[in-house]
């Protein structure tokens, strides 16, 4: 294998996106949130293969690395050292892996996060090999000579930015406007969207002129020492990288922030260190850099072509730009895949502009400085006011060049105190925090009327998909039906976005500190004790998120045993749970639970569109919720075939909803927005209690008042052990349900340090983003309808100091030493 | 920017009030008070630590300069009209009420309020019509409807000391 031919790139390609994708798994393995249910539930499959098969993997890439760098021990004694090492170390690797895999076992602790910072030498190690055999030709006198004059360079960057500026933020511009022809957007009119594309445009040339003067300060810097300006170059790209990586594995992750710094930077050198390596290969064939920044965009001497192959160039371009915009439409977390596309499509149109743009005449120094300033002071002194702001926000949901740009041209990161209490008392994984007594109630001791409970919390499911939410929801018959006779909470709110604490806090009934988990969890779980003291037989689905947290006894029985989390599907569930009812002891009290998966995020690749209208809904999503309310329907079907309907519980919920395209997100992540927070929650009631009970439905309910409602059913006198206990939903006095209605209710994320306030019965919602540092707020019309507006200084306050006592309260009953 | 400044000042008057060391928080928060004399927020505080220690009149008297100093003053709603009333102050919980109502017409809760103010004063004609318009606003909303009912069947109730 020649260095820098073909098939030398491709084994590198290869090397170097098996260390690369080690390191990401294990990096992403070492956050808490990531490791609970990303990987161990192995949402995407073929990461959980990657992880499983990695020991042959690495077998298999100790083969190719051997081969790959066997020549190389020819550089000399350095070189040969560096491939034994690399063999030698990728030897023990292999065979650790092999012997006990050790992906899968990876946790949230500091081991995974150091393993992955480890998987990324050998491809530093193959970097530095390749730079040993260019440091050769380097020293020598040909490089001096090849050297273009700096100000050459200049006037040939200029062009290369600027009119890599134009392309990027004219494809982007074209991709927002096919992307708008599907949209409802009332607000971006032909002229706001006219003007929206100026500001896109004037973003990106204040980014360019950004670049271009970096590139300028290295080249000065650097002038006549091709080596100083190499460093310098891979310097500033691997810092660059760095701000890049970390930024994206903040918002995905949650991370610490020396552990993203450090995973960010050593990705970052692993990532430049092979892209260089590459490129000064390459460079040995397509002739050595002139300049350095050669060796990580190309020689320069191409020519454009004719008219036609510039149209088709540029239509490819604007292909590529939709096509990662719908791929990270239907499959992103927390735009990593919506940025990392836009960043490889500014560095791939800057190379092929690059290579095409160094023939043209010089440009004159004052000429220069200008072209630079004007964009520059253009986006220091223009500002748009609040309403411009808000359609460029719109805007810039349909085009991602310019949201990612102009959030870096004009919101500066800034951390605000409020975003720092936030993040420190959130993740809390590094505390050990001892379990604290959950009682709803004075005396737990078993009751007399103890009728079969069923409480099935189905993931991700949207109060608005359901016909007794949404009168357009045709597709839910059987859950019309069961709603007819059951009391339908229309006011419902996740007590947290994301499963990982949401589902916890149900069968707590109560609010948690932000930590996964506190272990023993039995003291906090109210509902299995609960079930316990009363001598309910359980029939649980356990998930990967429940299944460590309960006790398993005698009592409990295992539904969908061997089945994967992101498998469980409601239809398999409920038939086996008929089963077992139909054979089970009538005098003994059933209880089962279960958490499918049907309409989760992660399924959304294995969804077809269903026949049928389903206009004004997500249809993929519509159609698996049909699939659920049918299945739904014959489970009640046995129920009443086997007499139980009339005397049980049920309850129909969700640990939280998802954002189905609003915004031009998907998913739930660690948003707070209004289709992530509502919850639909329909609770059928034994037909003697129906009668007995006072219920206000229309008044706001928590996911957390679950286990307490259980608790009033069964005739047990709310007593709770602390404030942070959710509420009965039935029974409640009239001095209760005001309090319920006027209160604010704070609600966080699982997964990051977003938190939000529910107030005005559920008609208003403020979000603190302490991830992003950014805050919204959000009212809701007697129809539904939410609209966005900015908080007033004053609104900001007081809803912050609504969350800051909250988080005080929390932390004061879990033991949290304030931090 | 100004929640920043304020924050971490604040912050110590928070953790007092979350340890029930009311007095402590109170001296902290008129400290805050003096610092910042144009500030809503440390009245907010100020109204929050009188209500968690009962000081009724305290708590009214700064709801009002809260209302007062605020860009959006009802955040004050509907905590001030229930201090008055709470103080026996029926007239001015209904000025507050209506104020409430005024400020933020197409709120229902502030409706309903100042519906439930008007029923207790007696002013029956006015709390339905008060009713009408917040069941116009919140037409799905069973217990609104439920309270205009409840108006039309049963006499004028006493102000629950427990209506918080």
């Amino acid at each position: 294998m020649r260095p820098g031919g073909a098939t030398w790139i491709g084994a590198r390609i290869a090397l170097v996106l098996f260390s690369l994708l080690t390191s990401l798994y294990a990096i992403t393995a070492s956050s808490t949130f990531a490791s609970l249910h990303f990987l161990q539930p192995k949402v995407l499959p073929w990461i959980g293969a990657f992880a499983e098969w990695h020991g042959l993997l690495s077998w298999l890439w100790l083969a190719g690395l051997t081969a790959h760098v066997w020549a190389e021990r020819a550089l000399g004694p350095t070189a040969r050292l560096l491939v034994a090492g690399l063999v030698v170390v990728g030897s023990v690797w292999a065979m650790v892996s092999s012997l006990r895999p050790v992906l899968p076992g990876l946790a949230d602790s500091w081991h995974s996060l150091a393993l992955g910072v480890l998987a990324c030498l050998p491809v530093v190690g193959l970097a530095t090999l390749d730079h040993l055999r260019a440091c050769r030709y380097w020293k020598g006198a040909d490089v001096q000579t090849a050297l273009v004059a700096s100000s050459a360079f200049e006037s040939h960057m200029l062009r290369a930015t600027a009119l890599t500026c134009g392309v990027i933020a004219l494809c982007y511009a074209i991709v927002a406007l096919l992307r708008l022809q599907a949209a409802f957007e009332p607000e971006l009119t032909p002229a706001v969207v006219a003007q929206s594309v100026l500001w896109s445009f004037c973003s990106h040339a204040t980014l360019s002129a950004a670049v271009f003067l970096a590139v300028v300060l290295i080249t000065r810097v650097g002038h006549g020492r091709p080596r100083r300006e190499y460093l310098l170059t891979s310097g500033a790209w691997t810092l660059g990288l760095t701000w890049f990586v970390s930024r994206l594995l903040g918002k995905a992750l949650g991370l610490s922030a020396q552990a993203l710094a450090l995973a960010g930077f050593v990705l970052a050198l692993a990532i430049v260190g092979a892209w260089s390596g590459v490129g000064l290969a390459c460079s040995r064939t397509s002739g050595w850099p002139r300049r350095a920044l050669d060796v990580y965009l190309g020689t320069p001497g191409r020519a454009f072509g004719p008219f036609w192959q510039k149209i088709s160039s540029a239509a490819a371009f604007v292909v590529v730009a939709s096509s990662l915009a719908a791929l990270a439409a239907v499959a992103d977390w927390d735009d990593v895949v919506l940025e990392t596309g836009v960043l490889a499509m500014w560095i791939v149109a800057l190379g092929w502009v690059y290579r095409r743009t160094d023939t043209a005449p010089e440009i004159s120094l004052v000429t220069l400085g200008a072209l630079c300033a004007l964009p520059l002071v253009a986006s220091l002194s223009l500002q748009p006011g609040p309403d411009h702001a808000r359609r460029l926000a719109r805007y810039a949901v349909y085009d991602p060049s310019f949201r990612a740009v102009d959030q870096f041209v004009r919101r500066p990161a800034r951390t605000s105190a409020f975003s720092r209490y936030l993040r420190a008392h959130t993740g809390l994984n590094d505390l050990t925090l001892r379990p604290v007594a959950v009682d709803l109630v004075d005396s737990l001791t078993q009751v007399e009327r103890r009728p079969p409970i069923f409480l099935f919390v189905i993931d991700s499911l949207r109060p608005d998909y359901l016909k007794p939410y949404n009168e357009r929801a045709w597709f839910t018959p059987h859950l019309e039906t069961f709603a007819a006779d059951s009391v339908v909470f229309t006011n419902a709110f996740t007590r947290y976005g994301g499963t990982g604490l949401s589902v916890p806090a149900i069968w707590a009934g109560a609010a948690l500190p932000h930590k996964q988990y506190v272990m023993p969890f039995q003291p906090m779980n109210a509902l299995e004790r609960l079930l316990e003291v009363n001598g309910y037989r359980r029939f649980l689905s356990l998930d990967s998120v429940m299944e460590p947290l309960l006790v398993r006894s005698g009592s409990v029985t295992e539904l969908d045993e061997g089945t994967e989390t992101m498998d469980l599907a409601l239809c398999g569930t409920l038939s086996e749970l008929e089963t077992r009812l139909a054979s089970s002891d009538p005098d003994v009290p059933v209880f089962a639970y279960a958490l499918p998966q049907d309409v989760h995020m992660s399924r959304m690749s294995r969804w077809s569109t269903p026949a049928g209208d389903y206009t004004g809904f997500f249809a993929p999503y519509a159609g698996k919720v049909q699939a659920i309310d049918t299945c739904f329907g014959r489970f009640l079907d046995t129920l009443r075939r086997l007499g139980l309907y009339d005397q049980s519980i049920i309850v129909l919920t969700s640990d939280h909803g998802e954002m189905l395209g609003e915004d031009g997100q998907r998913g739930h992540s660690y948003h707070l927005f209004p289709p992530v927070v509502q919850v639909p929650l329909i609770v059928h009631l034994p037909a003697s209690l129906r009668r007995a009970v006072d219920v206000d439905p229309d008044a706001i309910a928590f996911t957390t008042d679950i286990t307490p409602t259980l608790y009033a059913m069964l005739g047990y006198r709310w007593s709770p052990s602390s404030a942070v206990v959710g509420r009965p939903l039935i029974g409640e006095s009239a001095a209760q349900r005001r309090g319920r209605r006027r209160d604010p209710h704070v609600i966080a994320a699982s997964y990051g340090a977003v938190y939000a306030t529910v107030s005005r019965n559920g008609r208003r919602l403020y979000i603190a983003d302490a991830v992003k540092d950014v805050d919204y707020l959000y009212e809701r019309a007697s129809g539904g309808a939410w609209t966005e507006r900015r908080p007033s200084a004053d609104e900001r306050a007081v809803a912050q100091f609504t969350i800051r006592r909250h988080v005080d309260q929390v932390a004061r009953v879990y033991g949290v030493p304030d931090r | 920017m100004r929640a920043d400044m304020l924050a971490p000042r604040g912050r110590s008057v928070e953790l007092a009030l979350a340890e029930g060391r009311f007095e402590d928080a109170r001296v902290l928060a008129e400290e805050l008070r003096r610092t910042f004399p144009e500030d809503p927020f440390p009245w907010y505080l100020l109204a929050t630590i009188h209500r968690a220690s009962a000081h009724l009149e305290a708590e009214s008297a700064a709801w009002d300069e809260y209302m007062r100093r605020s860009e959006t003053p009802v955040e004050a709603c509907p905590d001030v009209g229930l201090a008055y009333e709470q103080r026996g102050e029926s007239d001015q919980a209904l000025d507050r009420f209506r104020r409430c109502a005024d400020l933020e017409p197409n709120e229902p809760d502030r409706l309903t309020d100042l519906a439930g103010a008007l029923e207790r004063v007696g002013q029956i004609g006015e709390a339905r019509d008060t009713y009408q318009r917040a069941v116009a606003l919140e037409p799905r909303d069973l217990w609104v409807a439920g309270k205009l009912r409840e108006l039309e069947a049963r006499s004028m109730p006493s102000v629950d000391e427990t209506d918080r």
